[in-house]
């Protein structure tokens, strides 16, 4: 039996002094085990069929479609709906009131009075008010720069321009993709055990691709011919994240290490390989130079960000020397590829674990079974003050080191604005507000903790009722005792802190790649770049779409 | 009001935290809040809960998890917690929190002191199933948001260029 077989072997994992490091977060790169990548491949190894049952869009792009597909024996189905839209209200931020277009994910096939009930509270987003059949929310606005060049083209009977195109990755980007009850929809729990919904935002990517297609069929109808199919595989859907992606790694300290953990599982078990086969050898070489077109595509406004991938163009041709025979014929010949990296920037080693995990996808996909959270908060189970005490010091160093006298430790504050209950970062010394700080300093209330607890071991029950405002300090060492992963090892209420290394870390998770940040508190990325259409999405070689490339 | 249970969890947990609780506390009232409506008790002890925060369950009943699991182990069978009076109506609620089953939870409130009767099966992970709505009565309601507000910071033309880092054109 499978389920009986010992685990692969693995070499030391990296530590979390090491990975839960911003800096290093902040560097991430999609790998196999990102959610999409898994929810393509369970569509794929279903023979998923993606059907259009209705198509009610009008000749200027305004009015509704349905996309249904069956994924682990059940039905799902994206209600699309497409509204007129003055340039002057197009904006990304979540305080927009109004989109170029809005999705629901349906349970099930809609019929009639659901489309009817969607489409009347879609477009209305969190105004509008859902039920537990709708799985998630989204709505997306249109690439000015690509969406009416693409139409025009089709119109005139050319493809569109295909640096465009590249240059672009997306004729629509979503600005918020809702799940987990928010405004009426589901509570995550209660498909949370589906065969295909199970992974963590599953349903969130599911919909993602589904809208993808839609934005290729829209141009499509509005240009009176179909994109040619390699342009629209390089056409993903573009997304735009601000801070309220943030706090979610701070506020799921479960999930984060489930997610480090399977990946850093991951790079371990395939460091250990004491040998790789001429096809595996050659897969890497030729995901390497993949990987250096990508880079070479990778242009970003932002002149920090465009400086980082440009040492990353500079040192990848050692990454991919390394890949050579004479590394092959030695012991573990990956594990001395991630070592050789060590001189090099944090963005390229982490490029180069993304691509080592690549061509091994029978030693480490299953690891994506275990990425979500199916149990829940766990009791404390920490002896006594003792026991917290050694707890802090062997998880905590990092946060007890931080001089939290120093006013730039603590300049930053995070809160949620009334405005649509948008979440921001100010200026503790500047702005007023930070008497309703959000509790994301967890460095801080550790420290804090640390400072309170008696030298002697003593009863922790007494501790806990005698000091109720250290309680959530109590709960993030408990839980950093059983998942070593669960902690930004951080000061996230630092002046330095760049919360743009936290959007990276989780969108990297999802999937995406492109990222365009367009500040230290945003960023564009791209999704489903590169990834199969719903017609490809079972062919044998649909999963392999690890960072796209342009083929002209 | 009909709402989505991480709708009622979240409004909640701000309540509590704008009711001037410590964040750990007023996270663990928002998941026992949903338990209290699932159970269909009677909500007004969730209301009386907020107004006292120098003495209050929501500062109290955090601990009972622990205290049931190590209860448990350490008779390995059935156990009876003694309980503060004031706690007794959202005991039940917080105990439904273990993360393990429970065979039994029963609140006895028969003799001096209030008392909960509880048997965990501490092998048995355990989540509990929740219902797709959950009505929300209208002076709860009422109630959790009005503190919730107290969470919120109230928005200016600053915050809203500088606190979320936008003021790029987003039209491209």
């Amino acid at each position: 039996m499978k389920d009986h077989l010992p685990p692969p072997p693995q070499a030391d994992l990296r530590g979390p002094d090491e990975v839960m490091r911003l800096a290093r977060m902040g560097a991430a790169f999609p790998t196999r085990l990102s959610f999409l990548r898994v929810l393509l491949r369970r569509l794929g190894a279903e023979g998923a069929e993606l059907r259009r049952p209705v198509w009610n869009i009008d000749a200027q792009g305004y009015g509704h479609a349905v996309y249904s597909i069956a994924l682990g024996g059940r039905d799902y189905s994206l209600v699309a709906v497409a509204t007129h839209l003055p340039d002057a209200q197009r904006t990304d931020r979540v305080i927009a009131t109004a989109w170029d277009s809005s999705y629901v994910l349906f349970d099930g096939v809609p019929q009639d009075y659901d489309i009817a009930r969607i489409c009347a509270n879609a477009p209305l987003q969190e105004a509008g008010r859902f039920t537990e059949r709708d799985l998630v929310l989204s709505r997306a606005n249109k690439s000015v720069r690509l969406f009416d060049h693409a139409v025009a083209a089709l119109r005139a009977g050319r493809q569109p321009d295909a640096a465009l195109v590249r240059d672009t990755g997306y004729l629509m980007r979503t600005t918020a993709v809702y799940g987990n009850g928010k405004f009426g929809i589901a509570d995550r729990d209660l498909f949370a055990d589906r065969p295909g919904l199970s992974g963590p935002f599953a349903a969130e990517m599911l919909t993602v691709w589904m809208i993808r297609a839609f934005t290729h069929d829209l141009v499509a109808h509005l240009g009176g011919a179909p994109l040619d199919r390699h342009l629209r595989r390089q056409l993903g859907i573009g997304n735009s994240t601000g801070l309220g992606m943030a706090p979610f790694l701070v506020s799921h300290p479960v999930l984060l290490n489930n997610w480090m953990m399977a990946r850093e599982i991951a790079l371990a078990r395939v460091l250990a390989q004491p040998s790789v086969s001429p096809a595996q050898a050659e897969t890497l070489r030729r995901l390497a130079r993949r990987a250096a077109q990508h880079l070479a595509e990778w242009q970003v406004p932002d002149p920090a960000y465009q400086g980082r991938i440009a040492t990353m163009r500079l040192e990848w041709p050692a990454v991919i020397a390394a890949l050579g025979d004479e590394t092959f014929s030695t012991f573990q010949p990956l594990d001395r590829v991630m070592t050789r990296t060590r001189t090099l920037s944090c963005d390229t080693q982490e490029l180069t674990a993304a691509l080592l995990i690549e061509p091994f996808g029978d030693l480490v996909d299953g690891l994506a079974e275990g990425m979500s959270d199916p149990h829940g908060p766990q009791a404390l189970r920490l002896a006594d003050t003792g026991a917290l005490r050694d707890a802090i010091a062997a998880r905590f160093g990092w946060a007890l080191a931080i001089d939290f006298d120093d006013p730039e430790e603590i300049r930053q504050f995070w809160y949620v604005s009334e405005e649509k209950l948008e979440p921001r970062l100010g200026d503790r010394f500047a702005e007023p507000g930070a008497e309703r700080e959000s509790p994301l300093d967890i460095a801080r209330r550790v420290q804090a903790l640390w400072r309170d607890l008696p030298e002697a071991a003593g009863e922790l029950r007494a501790f806990r009722l005698a000091h109720p405002e250290h309680e959530l300090a109590l709960t993030r060492v408990a839980c950093a005792v059983r998942q070593p992963f669960s902690e930004i090892r951080d000061n996230l209420i630092s002046a330095r802190c760049l919360p743009i290394d936290m959007l990276r870390c989780k969108l990297a998770f999802f999937g995406a790649s492109k990222f365009d940040p367009k500040s230290d508190r945003w960023t564009r990325i791209t999704l489903a770049q590169g990834a199969p259409l719903p017609d490809e999405v079972s062919q044998p070689d649909a999963d392999d779409w690890w960072l796209p490339v342009f083929a002209s | 009001m009909s709402l989505s249970a991480n709708e009622i969890q979240a409004l909640a947990t701000k309540a509590a935290r704008g009711a001037g609780f410590p964040p750990g506390q007023a996270e663990s009232y928002g998941r026992a809040t949903v338990m209290h409506l699932v159970a269909g008790r009677d909500p007004q002890p969730l209301r009386d809960a907020l107004a006292q925060v120098d003495n209050s369950p929501i500062l109290r009943l955090p601990l009972l998890v622990d205290d049931i699991l190590a209860a448990c182990a350490a008779v390995k069978g059935p156990a009876e917690l003694t309980l503060n009076p004031d706690d007794s109506a959202l005991a039940p609620s917080y105990a439904e929190l273990a993360p393990v089953r429970l065979r039994d939870c029963t609140l006895i409130t028969t003799g001096e002191q209030p008392r909960l009767r509880v048997d965990a099966e501490l092998d048995t992970p355990w989540r509990p199933k929740l219902p797709p709505r959950l009505d929300l009565p209208a002076r709860l309601r009422a109630t959790l948001n009005e503190l919730a507000q107290n969470t919120y910071v109230p928005a200016s033309e600053a915050s809203r260029l500088r606190g979320a880092g936008a003021g790029l054109s987003d039209n491209d």
